[in-house]
């Protein structure tokens, strides 16, 4: 077998199928549209942001920080006071329940039932309610931080540290990592 | 990428290996001073340098487009491209000297991508699928190949960590070498 006539071939050949009009639709033109679909299906383009609409009987600084922390993770955030429309979600999007006062609820220890309402089965739902137990958990960090500084800890003083707790979701793992579904 | 590559081999290469059989060139090379060898293997060649061209073009708009990188291990994301090339390159010279016509080869690789593609991963997250779906992408080699792309784009593993990966692409690309090779034989005996 001789290398160089292999190289001649294949690189004839190489040439002649790059010099058809159906080769170059095909491999140049036709991918293109369809990366954009399916970049749009599965929400690539960082143009669109994702509704929020955020029930909040009677907010106060616990409530305005968990607003906070849903508009910084790039959703477009509406506060009602209390959900009047017919069905449980919004035309577009999501919505989240607060409690009354959350910021004393997360401060007294008392209860308090946050719920992200979704579509069964909505992948988006889930980075949802990572973002939201996420804002909760750094506002009781914070507290913590605060008692530990003998700092006096009111709902008022529910502002942003000047240190505050950084939270990072690094990505990792080995082989066959997806999910079981008895896990999800 | 994945789709488009194999569509690249499987498609537009089968198409024009046979339209090369029909036009009577390979034959006509069969009577040359070429070896045999050297002409099946060119086949080989022309079809992974075709999809080869098709994952830069890929890599260069995904770049220009979209700012995706290859992620922190460009070298490794380029060796799986080459073995995803290598293993459907086989599949296209197969179904080039068994199929009958350009229109059985461009309805056929067009299935064969498709089906690849949709089972392997490449229209929707292999996340959302049940048990039994992820155990199937992963015995096909666009499903080896986007859990690889993952790993060292999306995650940043080491390449060190793609053995398994490697070993089947490598079984499977010679797998259906042997059988290219021997079904195209006999077509230019």
């Amino acid at each position: 077998m001789s290398w160089r006539q292999l190289i001649a071939i294949a690189w004839t050949d190489f040439k002649r199928m790059l010099r058809r009009r159906d080769t170059l639709v095909w491999l140049l033109l036709m991918p293109l549209p369809y990366t954009y679909f399916f970049a749009m299906a599965f929400h690539a383009s960082p143009k669109e942001k994702i509704r929020v609409t955020v029930v909040a009987p009677a907010p106060d600084a616990g409530s305005r920080r968990i607003v906070a922390a849903l508009e910084k993770a790039g959703y477009a955030i509406t506060v009602v006071r209390e959900w009047t429309a017919p069905k449980p979600l919004p035309k577009t999007g999501f919505r989240v329940d607060l409690p009354p006062r959350p910021g004393a609820v997360l401060l007294g220890g008392g209860t308090g039932k946050i719920s992200v309402w979704s579509h069964a089965g909505d992948l988006d739902a889930t980075r949802l309610d990572a973002v939201v137990r996420q804002a909760v958990l750094g506002l009781r960090a914070e507290g913590i931080a605060r008692l530990a500084r003998g700092e006096p800890l009111t709902v008022a003083a529910l502002a942003p540290l000047s240190c505050p707790l950084l939270l990072s979701r690094p990505t990792g793992g080995s082989a066959g990592r997806f999910p079981r579904a008895s896990n999800r | 990428m994945i789709m488009f590559v194999m569509m690249a081999v499987l498609m537009t290469g089968a198409i024009r290996l046979l339209a090369d059989r029909e036009a009577g060139h390979l034959q006509r090379m069969m009577a040359s001073p070429v070896a045999p060898s050297t002409i099946v293997a060119s086949q080989f060649v022309s079809l992974g340098l075709l999809g080869l061209a098709e994952a830069a073009y890929f890599l260069l708009m995904g770049w220009l487009l979209f700012g995706q990188s290859p992620g922190p291990h460009p070298v490794a994301v380029l060796g799986v491209l080459v073995l995803l090339v290598a293993a459907v390159s086989g599949v296209g010279v197969i179904l080039g000297a068994t199929l009958r016509s350009a229109k059985q080869a461009a309805a056929v690789g067009l299935f064969i991508t498709l089906g690849l593609a949709a089972l392997g991963g490449s229209w929707w997250p292999l996340e959302i699928l049940p048990r039994g779906m992820k155990l199937l992408a992963m015995s096909l080699p666009s499903g080896q190949t986007m859990h690889a792309l993952v790993r060292l784009m999306v995650w940043g593993d080491s390449p060190l960590a793609l053995g398994g990966y490697v070993a089947y692409m490598a079984a499977f690309s010679l797998v259906t070498a042997a059988i290219a090779v021997t079904v195209l034989r006999r077509h230019l005996a």
